[in-house]
């Protein structure tokens, strides 16, 4: 099971490590559980502490939010989680923030793409966030 | 009919990712970071009161055993953490908010 927590707000997060090959970007980051969110983002603040490349982004693609659309850059990512003695990975287009400094205050933003492989006990009352893996790209045990 | 060179890819896909995935350290040491990782959260969470209330509205950067350095400005983040990004270490940063927004996403 992957075991996620609630922060000091109440909101849900796991702990993820990105991997992104092409920027030789390795990773280890706080994401909020959003079912709202189609795809997985990586917000500014994060971007930028994670040692992000902005200069070698290209791949531009937009998203609509409640505060309108908002700029992203699409790259190929290895997701990655601690379940028990096993790795679990997912390779995925992962979306980051263009660095215009909308997003800076924002959390990554783990969505769907990867949620909806999961099956997820949400039970905040008893601090427990537990998630059940249905599939997962990569599994790799202990040796 | 199955084309034999689908089970090669497959075998090639599978290696590339664990290369990319595990590094050098294969599980074990994943394992190993991503606990490090969780200690420096669970840090982080456990201090918050009493970090926001020594430290208000600045910014934390926590490691495994405890903060590592608190800073007053984002760009002071980036320069306290690029070089214990570059050692490999865990950390995890946070702005001690006084007056946090709520969030709609």
């Amino acid at each position: 099971m992957i075991l996620g927590r609630f922060d000091s707000r109440g909101r849900p997060i796991v702990e993820c490590r990105v991997r992104i090959p092409r920027l030789q970007v390795n990773a280890r980051i706080l994401c909020l559980l959003d079912t709202g969110a189609d795809a997985t983002y990586i917000h500014q603040g994060d971007a930028e502490r994670i040692g992000i490349p902005f200069q070698s982004l290209a791949d531009r693609v937009a998203s609509r939010g409640v505060g309108g659309r908002s700029a992203y850059f699409q790259e190929t990512a290895f997701l990655s989680f601690v379940d028990g003695p096993l790795v679990r990975a997912y390779e995925l287009p992962l979306r980051i923030a263009e660095p215009d400094g909308a997003s800076t205050g924002l959390p990554s933003l783990l969505g769907r793409n990867v949620i909806n492989h999961w099956y997820m006990q949400y039970d905040p009352t008893n601090g427990r966030l537990d998630c059940t893996v249905r599939h997962a790209d990569h599994t790799f045990p202990a040796q | 009919m199955t084309d034999p060179d689908d089970g090669l890819k497959k075998l090639m896909d599978e290696e590339y990712a664990r290369e990319v995935i595990l590094g050098d350290g294969g599980v074990e040491v994943f394992l190993k970071e991503m606990q490090e990782f969780h200690d420096a959260v669970t840090h982080l969470w456990d201090e918050h009161d009493a970090l926001i209330e020594k430290y208000p509205d600045k910014w934390v950067v926590m490691g495994k055993d405890g903060v590592l350095a608190v800073c007053d400005s984002r760009k002071e983040v980036l320069s306290t953490v690029d070089p214990i990004r570059a050692r490999g270490d865990a950390y995890i940063v946070e702005f001690l908010d006084t007056d946090p927004e709520s969030l709609v996403l």
